[in-house]
């Protein structure tokens, strides 16, 4: 990692994520994503299924081959972090991971979820999460 | 040498955890959600600069879990530091028993249960 590198933040079911800016391609507005994958990052959560939201939005990001949009409520704000602000996941015992997060990152004076793009959109997760493409 | 003990209510229940075993005892700000955990633990806490396991005790004593309980109990639990959700502080106990009816909370097989 070098000392700083560019994450875009984003709500979802009121959590603050943020992704690598380099698994970033393009941000769109749900209207203008057809023909993309979606992932329903609010139902992996465990909330209910995203629900359209003002500034609803889908990040298209890139995880080994695939390309996938991450339905988000909104894009924040794309930011420098250092490791500084970054915070470790602590451990919770031997029997449970959560590989999805490769780490926590201090966003004003909340924490962030940094998600691992490639643990997240696992053929698995696709299965259960992929709300199908957008009709074009 | 006589045993302390912190008394705490939980979701209705009354709990003793060793007062030694405690850190401090704090509003429940700075909760992080993060799903994929068993149910109990809702998340981590926002703690002198880290992020440490979240549990609700409340869960752990059999009601229906929550992560918006107003305090936090910082509690070791061997090389481990946990946030315990509670509701209210009822005050300190002297002594080596304590009542039938108040549960014993042993941090360390807490989270050992749990994780």
């Amino acid at each position: 990692m070098s000392s700083h590198d560019a994450y875009l933040t984003f709500t979802v079911a009121g959590r603050r994520c943020a992704v690598a800016g380099s698994r970033v391609i393009e941000v769109l507005r749900l209207e203008e994503a057809a023909g993309f994958s979606l992932f329903d990052l609010a139902r992996f959560f465990g909330a209910e299924a995203s629900r359209t939201a003002p500034r609803q939005c889908v990040i298209v990001v890139t995880a080994g081959e695939r390309v996938m949009g991450l339905v988000a409520d909104e894009a924040t704000d794309v930011i420098s972090l250092s490791a500084a602000d970054f915070v470790s996941v602590p451990s919770f015992g031997p029997r449970i991971t959560i590989p999805y997060l490769s780490a926590l990152a201090r966003t004003g004076d909340v924490l962030s979820l940094v998600l691992d793009m490639d643990q997240l959109l696992t053929a698995a997760h696709i299965e259960a999460f992929s709300t199908g493409e957008v009709p074009a | 040498m006589s045993v302390q003990w912190l008394v705490a209510t939980v979701a209705g229940t009354v709990v003793a955890i060793r007062l030694r075993d405690v850190q401090e005892i704090i509003d429940s700000m700075g909760v992080t959600l993060l799903p994929g955990l068993p149910a109990a633990i809702p998340g981590v806490l926002d703690w002198r600069n880290r992020a440490i396991p979240l549990i609700d005790l409340g869960a752990v004593c059999g009601e229906r879990p929550r992560h918006d309980r107003r305090n936090a109990v910082i509690a070791t639990a061997g090389s481990h530091i946990l946030a315990l959700l509670i509701d209210s502080i009822d005050g300190i106990h002297d002594g080596e028993e304590i009542g039938d009816d108040i549960r014993h909370i042993d941090p360390g097989a807490v989270l050992e249960a749990l994780a």
